[in-house]
């Protein structure tokens, strides 16, 4: 059996994260993978369009002490075979996020789920904001090879980007994961893809695909599927597969180099005035038509 | 390499289906193991005690030559080393992190890398252990980074014990968790070459229990390399190059004969734990068979039969009722070992039971189907239930619970500081039992106080009234 490609991929909260993995899963079994897509974050609603709506109890939900527990009391096989868990947590305001991640990922090592699924790619969908040891559990032991990290050009999603990177730094030297790169999404404004070239180049990563704004993924969405299922054939999913491909692809990882803490904001007032600048210059150019 | 890929052992429960919780007949758990499900969990609702496997991991690390120990937790923890300090060449050669608060929520990498160092300026020891405890486990605290770096630094070895005081039911599985983190950090290279030598898998054992042990395979010209409990930096390293690894303890030996097996395809030669002449027997025919040593064997045990023939010539002790109270493969070998002395088995208590004793139990549905099993560690208060209500002669149980059965006025045999394994053993066993059933007058005595640990109206009840079915 060859070792599965393991990915985990990283983003703040609410920036689009959990819809770009679960395309990439889409297009990665598409292309004929075997694919496992594991949401590590409490709200557990990771893999909600690869599974049609099926229901998916958490692996959380389903141990208890010593209780026994198989792997299909904890999986849902989705769109074109994609495999989807969900680790799961405690609901909001008790109980411990981090340590609910750090449990359910040994639990499905117990499970020998690599071993049984013998999957060509695992997927971990991670709560971005790295605020605790628990969440950085897929990026240390050696679990997954690479991380992706998705952002957009907010300045709190570069932020929590770049705290990524300092988690990767810190353990990579230790056998920990090693970044592959950017995934820019949700890109509307016209500075967006300069801006997030720029926080890459400073910080020794690349940005290996764009993720354009798009109706077609806000419609997927509510119609419970993803992209590659609902439209197939439309431009956004070209853009997803060009990912997946990228993905199964790219060999090269780095050790990337976050910004410290007056790095950064030196970096983001740099950006607010060119911003500012820009946003005159069109207002000048309107005023003199 | 499967078994030690992850940084702990999978718990005794999942691995082996142990359970904690149960009081009934062995009927019902055959049932229940022929089912998917095995033996199903029970809970207590009510427990007065549970085993912690840090204690269980340190009663091994404290024994072991040339190694220091870090407790990486709060000061609290810290108690726990301190029970092992009557270990003589080891007293004092550990320090705790004193993790606070602070330490809690910002991590405590740096106070874990001084520790390290100041235990190695001080000590200079060939492996320091580092015992995760439940806050480092709670946390999810980065351990291995600090351990990559220092054992570079300090060119020593460097091993952290994931222990956490709070997955596992069975304390074993504290034993487990040693022999796993020794093997995948120090036994991490290649074997040499095939050694003369023996692993003798030794977890729980005293000194005087290995004295008989190693004086019987001496006998028969086997060389011996003790591991984990007792061994030194060079018999660890040994371990790796033996001809075969042997147990005493099934239960305990277990875990560390099947990853020596798994890793350096290193043959585990099991039997039933020596205890008692028929079983002290099969261990040896056992080894016999795996060195081809039977005309030693044979002649080794005729010898020693006939040195205790005269011992049981003597019929004084049938007829009398007793009650075992000690961990399943202890329990196991002296119900036999009191049947063949012709005692009456009126109750037996075990720590734990698992897949491995599917054969005792399924012996106890055949030959004894009203016989309850009482599953648990501690629990003195279903114990003293129990012991009111059978009202046994004899008790035989380790010093943790046997105040229970003095105190009902039963005799008590505490085989904490008894060795009783091997033919050694039965003589000092044998010995022991009829000074105990013969002098009864401090029992007595102490059994006319008023006894007030618990009140009648639990007294009254059944034993299993607190141990449940979890409902889904």
């Amino acid at each position: 059996m060859s070792k599965p490609k393991q990915i985990a991929i990283y983003g703040k909260g609410g920036i689009g994260k959990s819809t770009t993995t679960s395309n990439i899963a889409a297009a990665l079994a598409e292309a004929g993978y075997k694919v496992v897509q594991i949401g590590c974050d409490p709200k557990s609603d990771s893999t909600n369009t690869l599974r049609n709506g099926n229901y998916l109890p958490t692996v959380l939900d389903s141990t208890r002490d010593g209780e026994k527990v198989g792997l299909k009391d904890i999986s849902v096989v989705g769109f074109k075979g994609v495999l989807c868990i969900e680790a799961g947590g405690p609901v909001p305001g008790v109980g411990c996020a981090g340590r609910g991640i750090n449990a359910a990922v040994s639990l499905l090592q117990d499970l020998h789920l690599f071993e049984e699924f013998q999957p060509d790619f695992v997927l971990y969908d991670v709560l971005g904001d790295v605020v605790c040891g628990g969440f950085a559990v897929p990026i240390r032991e050696g679990l997954a090879d690479k991380v992706y990290v998705v952002s957009s050009s907010d300045f709190m999603a570069i932020y929590a980007a770049n705290n990524l990177f300092k988690a990767i730094t810190k353990y990579a030297s230790s056998g920990g994961a090693q970044l592959g790169g950017i995934i820019a999404n949700s890109l509307n404004a016209p500075y967006a893809k300069s801006l997030i070239d720029n926080f890459a180049e400073r910080t020794g990563a690349s940005v290996i695909g764009y993720v354009p704004r798009s109706i077609t993924v806000a419609q997927s969405e509510l119609y419970g599927k993803t992209v590659i299922e609902a439209h197939p054939g439309s431009a956004q999913a070209d853009v997803y597969r060009k990912l997946a491909q990228r993905i199964v692809n790219d060999t090269e990882t780095v050790i990337p180099r976050p910004l410290n803490v007056t790095e950064l904001r030196d970096w983001a007032r740099e950006w607010g005035d060119r911003i500012l600048q820009e946003e005159k210059g069109e207002v000048l150019q309107q005023a003199s038509i | 390499m499967s078994l030690l890929r992850q940084k702990a052992p999978l718990i005794r429960e999942k691995r082996l289906n142990a359970i904690a919780a149960y009081y009934g007949k062995a009927e019902t758990l055959l049932q229940e193991n022929a089912s998917e499900d095995q033996f199903l969990q029970r809970v207590r609702t009510y427990s007065q005690d549970a085993p912690s496997d840090i204690l269980y991991a340190l009663s091994i690390i404290a024994t072991i030559k040339d190694a220091a120990v870090v407790v990486h937790g709060g000061s609290g923890c810290a108690a726990a080393r301190l029970t092992f300090d009557f270990f003589d060449e080891n007293n004092g050669k550990w320090a705790v992190t004193n993790l606070n608060e602070r330490d809690s929520i910002m991590g405590s990498k740096v106070k874990l890398r001084e520790t390290i160092m100041q235990v190695y300026k001080l000590h200079s020891p060939k492996i320091v252990f580092i015992i995760s405890t439940p806050i480092v486990a709670i946390n999810n605290d980065d351990i291995e980074s600090v351990v990559d770096e220092l054992k570079e630094e300090l060119g020593i070895a460097i091993v952290p014990v994931y222990t956490d005081g709070f997955r596992s039911k069975i304390g074993t599985t504290g034993y487990d968790v040693v022999s796993h983190s020794i093997v995948k950090r120090i036994l991490n290279t290649k074997k040499d070459a095939v050694g003369e030598h023996v692993n003798l898998l030794s977890v729980s054992e005293k000194p005087s229990d290995l004295k008989e042990v190693n004086r019987l395979l001496q006998e028969l010209g086997l060389q011996t390399n003790v591991f984990p409990r007792f061994s030194s930096f060079e018999n660890i390293e040994q371990a790796k190059n033996a001809l075969f690894s042997l147990s005493i303890n099934p239960d305990e030996a277990d875990y560390p004969g099947k990853i020596l097996e798994n890793r350096f395809e290193i043959p585990y030669v099991h039997s039933v734990l020596p205890v008692g002449i028929a079983n002290t027997s099969q261990w040896l025919t056992e080894i016999a068979i795996a060195t081809g040593r039977k005309k030693e064997v044979q002649s080794l045990l005729s010898r020693e039969k006939e040195r205790l023939s005269s011992l049981l010539k003597k019929n004084d002790l049938s007829k009398r009722k007793v009650f075992i109270s000690l961990t399943p493969a202890y329990g196991i070998a002296l119900y036999e070992l009191f049947e063949e002395l012709g005692f009456e088995v009126v109750g037996v208590k075990f720590t734990y039971i698992d897949q491995l004793h599917l054969k005792f139990v399924e012996k106890i549905k055949a030959e004894r189907p009203e016989l309850a099993l009482f599953i648990g560690d501690g629990q003195l208060f279903e114990e003293e239930n129990v012991i009111r209500k059978i009202k046994p002669d004899l008790y035989i149980g380790n010093s943790s619970d046997f105040a229970v059965a003095i105190r009902n006025g039963v005799s008590v045999i505490n085989i904490q500081n008894l060795s009783i394994i091997g033919f050694e053993g039965v003589l000092n066993l044998v010995g022991k039992i009829r000074k105990t059933l013969a002098n009864t007058s401090f029992t007595q005595l102490l059994a006319q106080s008023e006894n007030k640990s618990y009140t009648n109206y639990w007294l009254n009840k059944s034993t299993n009234w607190f141990i449940k079915q979890e409902v889904k």
